[in-house]
């Protein structure tokens, strides 16, 4: 890996360490959530199980929103989008590994977490280890998709209902492929990588694509 | 190509094409709306709910024409940075958004006898519904970002984005309905299409683009003369010009 | 066309109507408050003052 992204990488896992939260206070969240869905529904352990991979699912794509608006505003704010433009190195590379270090500091907690909570939602071993996998697999796509999203709102005071609104309905392909991939580790008429696959696959589009239009998005801004 | 870009050849040419094409829309639609309430036959197997279907197929069109529009206005914006490109973004944006509800609301009106229930997770209906939610981010995102420029390249490149997804979103919300309901709901095939239903329907869908294009028009006038207005308002701000500048509305 | 779905009929049609009229109206109203404001700012508005 060449220097300047590698370093990068250091820096935002220095940054996200320090201000600390990001990743406890996700798993925090998503707890907060599953605890207060059996409020709503009742606690039949029946019924809770059924739905418990989508609201898992649920629950760690809006925990992961939560802090996404953060991903450029910070750096924007200061100035240091700026330098990371004028580097010899493209913003799209840079883009992609601010997403890499965003996911590995927030998501990756959620997808270690998610599946234990599945304990409180009457969920089988096996099921467990379906909703882990599929928000391992799942998860970046959401990260990348959400950049685009903290992109265009960069500027923005309050940008984080906004980015909601449209990052929301971007991640509905995952949603649908993640729950359904985490179904059937739980047992059900579909194969478990039938979805798995096309997950995957989103997740690759996602990262390939999203960081074109983040930067585009960030490049104009200085304009 | 640059000559059509400026705002003023814009306006110099909607001035005639508007009341052409509103003409064309109110005879289109009048003699659509005839077709469709005297001569238009009842469906044997819906009856006359079957009426509904002349404005909720071209509307569910105009939905996803004006998301064309929106999106090759958004290239433009992009690519040559016409400010002309950003009026046509900015407006097709309210207008897709209204065509996509009166589909959802005409389908739902129309489910309901057929159905039985004003709304199913049909693969179709959802889709709108997920394309009705793109708009209204949109709009959102227009309305947020106050510097028309900026909000119209972030416009641009979240209506691509979006562009890219919705077949995606098509396929996966297709996939999805195929594995939560059984074959047995009616689906919406659609009654077999005898050409005296199909000629009414032509010819609502041409007059609904028709009412389109001069709405269309008619918006992207309004945004060149509001930033304008802007324009002028900044530079009438800036001298300091005492007449009647506190009087001065928000122009939004 | 007396048949219990007439409401159903007529109710979208309504809604679309309301809906269509709304839009139309909203973007003369615009228009015509633009206008005003341009011409209180003494510009030109680029065309003749017909009623938009």
């Amino acid at each position: 890996m060449s220097g300047p992204l590698s370093s990068l990488v250091r820096r935002e896992i220095a940054i996200a360490r320090r201000i600390g939260g990001g990743g406890s206070m996700g798993v925090v969240f998503l707890l907060v959530l599953v605890t207060i869905v059996p409020f709503a529904i009742g606690p039949d352990l029946n019924l809770l199980r059924r739905i418990g991979p989508a609201i898992l699912w649920i629950a760690s794509l809006l925990a992961m929103l939560l802090g996404l608006d953060r991903l450029f505003q910070a750096d924007w704010e200061d100035g240091s989008l700026d330098q990371l433009q004028l580097g010899a190195t493209p913003l799209e590379a840079v883009v992609f590994v601010k997403c890499l270090a965003h996911w590995a500091t927030t998501a990756l907690p959620l997808v270690v977490a998610a599946p234990l909570m599945g304990l409180l939602m009457a969920q089988e071993p096996e099921s467990m280890l379906g909703i882990g996998v599929s928000l391992l697999v799942g998860s970046p796509a959401m990260t990348f998709i959400g950049a685009v999203g903290a992109a265009a709102t960069v500027s923005l005071r309050r940008g984080g209902l906004l980015m909601a609104l449209l990052v929301l309905p971007l991640c509905i392909p995952a949603l649908i492929f993640g729950v359904s991939a985490a179904n059937a580790a739980a047992g059900g008429t579909v194969p478990f990588l039938t979805p798995l696959a096309v997950l995957a696959a989103l997740t690759l589009a996602s990262g390939a694509l999203c960081p074109f239009a983040a930067a585009a998005l960030l490049r104009r801004l200085g304009e | 190509m640059l000559r059509y870009a400026n705002p003023s050849f814009v306006l110099r040419f909607v001035k005639p094409a508007i009341p052409i094409c509103a003409g064309l829309t109110a005879i289109l639609l009048a003699v659509g709306l005839y077709l469709v309430f005297f001569v238009a036959p009842a469906d044997y197997q819906q009856g006359e709910t079957v009426r509904i279907m002349y404005i909720h197929v071209p509307a569910a069109w105009l939905g996803m024409f004006a998301y064309m529009v929106m999106s090759s206005a958004a290239l433009g914006t992009l690519v040559w940075r016409h400010p002309v490109a950003d009026a046509a973004q900015k407006s097709a944006a309210p207008l897709g958004a209204m065509f996509t509800f009166v589909c959802l609301v005409t389908g739902s009106l129309w489910g309901k006898p057929m159905w039985g229930t004003y709304w199913v997770w049909d693969a179709r209906l959802t889709s709108m519904l997920v394309l009705l939610l793109i708009y209204l981010a949109l709009i959102a995102l227009w309305q947020t970002i106050e510097e028309p420029q900026r909000a119209a390249k972030a416009a641009a490149v979240m209506t691509l984005v979006g562009l890219v997804n919705i077949p995606i979103i098509k396929f996966s919300v297709d996939w999805w309905n195929t594995l939560h309901q059984p074959a047995s709901v009616f689906t919406t095939s659609g009654p077999a299409i005898y050409s005296s239903m199909l000629w009414p329907l032509l010819i609502m869908a041409v007059g609904a683009t028709f009412l389109f294009l001069t709405l269309h028009m008619m918006s992207i006038r309004n945004e060149i003369l509001r930033r304008r207005l802007d324009r002028l308002t900044h530079l009438a701000v800036a001298a300091g010009e005492a007449r009647g500048t506190a009087s001065f509305e928000p122009a939004r | 066309m007396n048949n219990p779905h007439t409401t159903f009929i007529v109710a979208s049609y309504a809604i679309t109507a309301v809906a269509v009229l709304g839009t139309i109206a909203a973007i003369m109203l615009d228009y015509r408050r633009l206008r005003r404001a341009l011409e209180k700012l003494g510009a030109p508005v680029d065309q003749r003052a017909d009623e938009g």
